[in-house]
């Protein structure tokens, strides 16, 4: 589903990301994780088509995202960090602009709204500007408009920041029936407990450089995630040192 | 901790004028040849408002210097000031003082409110001594000129100078603050704001041509002018008239109580109550949706709404981008008023004045500045486009629908209000109707073309996109210098020929190249530059 080949990309002098390769399989659930700055939302960005690879190659469905941006983007749905979205509209209009740029029928997208914005419970909300909602209310609805269009593969960068335990759960819940029907999540989180229970594969990065990466079970071995995370890190700072 | 809030305003001003903020985030000083043209670009300004000052003064001071009635200088000079500062500083105080983005955040360091909000209001007071500057400085020169200063009036003119913006920034702060409080609950905030922008900005003209009406003063004009500012609500600048005048200290001192006094009321007054109203809970009633069936669009229906529904969602983006269209309404009515029989009865023929109507309708088009910065106005979201399956050419082409779809009518409609008026020939009529439309599109390119070039992502506040940013100050000097260089082959070829229609015709030549090569440009290679923004 999602093939990073040896993705290398730099800022002027620094180098964010160094000659990453990472492969997710259709049905699975990939977490990233590794520490701020070390090269996870330059690395989501670069599959979502935002940022060109200086180097390497990036795979979506066997089409590269440098040769085919749009045919990739229609099958992929990518959900920042911190989702700004447009504070003019509401969010039905929100919704009904995005509906439009995946050319999603009229009928279609009317149950599809209805129902997401039922599970997320914003539905009654969707009349008011996006200006006025709170960062939770915000990440519910580029979730809703992420899952709208029934992406392949989805990417998200720390997507349980700002969502109460109940929507938490939901999309937890959501991620995992996506991958049963065949689809495949590629997302950043700092919150370890979840991606241990959550993730089928993981892959730690630090300061660009990809530590470990494999499934869940072979990333942390005997230890929690926790522990086995700290130990690579401090591993890392040791031979730095 | 005043001076630390400073530092901070000041990054954020020269950061807006000479940074850009990279992909990744990070501040990229930008290049010594933009730089150069930003100066350039700046002391053009200057140049030309400054000398239509210096030709204004040197009428007044010429009729009154010297009289009785010397003091009508320095009054109608502290009047204009007033008018302008405090015009040109409402929707700044607005959005500078009481929507800032970081208000919160700085409220909740500890840092008391006042602080807060006297170094936003010292930055307001910069720009006030800004467009003081044009004003004040040729008049001051002119007045030397002329002979008529003294050691005492020139103390007592940079005293009342210092002080002059005291009363416009109180009362524009609190107009500002009223505004605030009004539109933060209303459901279409920004439509009222324009409207009453649109209203205060006429009255501005209005006054503009009441105390001049031009560059060039009568001796009848200044008696009026002086029976005018003799009334009660001209007190203040006509004690610093004769203050600066006659060198008059204790007139001098009551210009300043009537200058700071305010200010520091005011000050009192939002220092109590900044923490409540910077926090306040915006937004009307909450409206609750119903679910409905949707209907489907394309892409570019939903871009094009999307560019709309910014527009008039932002009083700011309105009034600054559609400052040509404002005017261009004041002349689609104005004309009316304009005696057409003297210009018969001087023998001027009617083509010649179509050929000046059409060329004033073409620069006032130049002052719609809507894609100036329409791509910058997409800030934080510019994600959202480019991690859509959009084609960049067709969301930059969405920006500059809107632009057309909003101007081109009203200059349409101001071209056959000039054309009843005028009554000039068939052949006139025509290029009267259509040379404006194409320095409207040049314009609407143009200021694509810059804005991609010179966009800016991280404001604080969209004013720093709307009138700080280089890429709306470059398309003004673009569309406003080199569309007079434009005009110039049609105006001497229009002369030696006698053919105004010919004129017109070759006036609309450059534009329509440079509209149809950079329309080509963003079509072409819109996708990539599109691609590499943010």
């Amino acid at each position: 589903m999602l093939r990073i080949e040896h993705y290398t990309k730099r800022f002027g002098d620094t180098v964010a990301v160094h000659d990453l390769s990472l492969h997710i399989a259709p049905g699975e659930i990939y977490g990233f994780i590794g520490h701020n700055g070390a090269g996870k939302t330059t690395t989501l960005k670069a599959c979502a088509g935002i940022l060109a690879p200086d180097e390497g190659e990036i795979y979506i469905n066997g089409l590269s995202i440098r040769e085919n941006p749009l045919a990739v983007k229609k099958i992929i749905a990518y959900l920042p960090d911190n989702p700004e979205l447009y504070p003019f509209l509401t969010g039905i209009k929100y919704l009904q602009f995005i509906a439009d740029v995946f050319a999603i029928p009229a009928d279609v997208r009317s149950e599809r709204i209805a129902t997401l914005a039922e599970k997320f419970e914003l539905t009654g909300a969707l009349a008011q500007q996006v200006s006025g909602y709170s960062h939770g209310m915000k990440q519910r609805l580029a979730l809703i408009a992420a899952f709208m269009h029934e992406p392949r593969l989805i990417l998200m960068d720390e997507p349980f920041v700002g969502l109460d335990p109940q929507a938490s759960h939901l999309l937890k819940t959501m991620m995992r029936e996506h991958c049963e029907r065949g689809g495949a999540i590629f997302f950043s989180t700092h919150v370890l407990d979840v991606a241990e229970r959550l993730c089928d594969k993981i892959a730690i990065i630090k300061h660009g450089e990809l530590l470990r990466a494999g499934t869940t079970e072979e990333v942390k071995g005997d230890e929690s995630l926790e522990d086995a995370f700290l130990e690579l890190v401090d591993e890392g700072a040791g031979s730095e040192g | 901790m005043l001076k630390t809030l400073l530092k901070l305003q000041f990054a954020q001003f020269f950061s807006s004028l000479g940074n850009r903020r990279s992909k990744k985030g990070a501040d990229k000083p930008r290049s010594r040849g933009s730089m150069i043209l930003l100066g350039v670009l700046l002391a053009y300004c200057a140049v030309v408002f400054m000398g239509m000052s210096g030709m204004f003064f040197y009428s007044l001071g010429s009729l009154v210097g010297g009289t009785e009635n010397a003091w009508l200088f320095f009054a109608v000079l502290a009047t204009l000031v007033f008018l302008v500062d405090f015009i040109f500083t409402i929707f700044t105080a607005k959005s500078q003082l009481f929507e800032a983005k970081d208000n919160e955040s700085l409220l909740s360091l500890p840092i008391r409110p006042r602080d807060i909000l006297l170094s936003r209001m010292l930055m307001i007071v910069l720009t006030d001594y800004l467009f003081e500057v044009i004003i004040v400085l040729p008049a001051i020169v002119v007045w030397c000129i002329l002979g008529h200063a003294s050691v005492t009036g020139i103390l007592a003119f940079l005293i009342g100078v210092i002080c002059m913006p005291g009363l416009s920034l109180a009362l524009s702060s609190f107009v500002g603050w009223l505004l605030y409080l009004v539109t933060s609950r209303m459901k279409n905030p920004a439509i009222v704001s324009t409207v009453l922008g649109a209203g205060i900005f006429v009255i501005y003209l209005f006054g503009c041509m009441k105390l001049g009406g031009g560059v060039t003063m009568t001796e009848e004009m200044t008696l009026k002018l002086a029976d005018g500012l003799s009334g009660a609500l001209f007190f203040p600048f006509r004690a610093f008239g004769i203050a600066a005048a006659g060198g008059n200290f204790a007139w001098l001192f009551v210009y300043i109580a009537f200058m700071l006094i305010p200010f520091a009321i005011l000050v009192r007054i939002l220092s109590a109550t900044f923490l409540s109203l910077a926090t306040r809970q915006k937004g009307s009633v909450k409206a609750v949706y119903h679910a409905k069936a949707q209907r489907a669009g394309s892409q570019r229906s939903a871009l094009i709404r999307n560019e709309f529904r910014r527009i008039v969602s932002s009083s700011a983006y309105m009034l600054n981008g559609g400052m040509g269209m404002l005017l261009t309404l004041v002349l689609a009515i104005g004309v009316f008023f304009i005696p057409m029989s003297e210009f018969a009865a001087e023998g001027i023929p009617v083509d010649l004045i179509a050929a000046v109507a059409a060329g004033l309708l073409a620069f006032l088009s130049s002052m719609t500045l809507f894609t100036a910065s329409a791509v910058s106005m997409e800030g934080q979201n510019i994600y959202l486009l480019q991690s859509l399956p959009l084609p960049g050419h067709t969301v930059l082409e969405a920006k500059l629908i809107p632009h057309m779809v909003l101007s081109a009518p009203l200059t349409l409609i101001a071209s056959i209000t000039c054309a009843i008026a005028i009554r000039p020939t068939p052949g006139a009529v025509v290029a009267l109707l259509l040379v404006p439309q194409i320095y409207n599109a040049a314009t609407a390119v143009i200021g694509l073309s810059m804005n991609l070039a010179l966009p800016r992502f991280d404001f604080t506040d969209e004013t720093q996109v709307l009138k700080q940013s280089g890429a709306v100050g470059f398309t003004m000097l673009i569309t406003t210098v080199g569309g007079i260089m434009a005009m110039a082959p049609g105006i001497v070829i229009g002369i030696l020929t006698r053919n105004a229609v010919l004129g017109m015709a070759l006036a609309a030549v450059i534009p329509f190249a440079v509209t149809i090569v950079l329309y080509r440009h963003i079509v072409k290679n819109g996708d990539g530059i599109f691609q590499r923004l943010g």
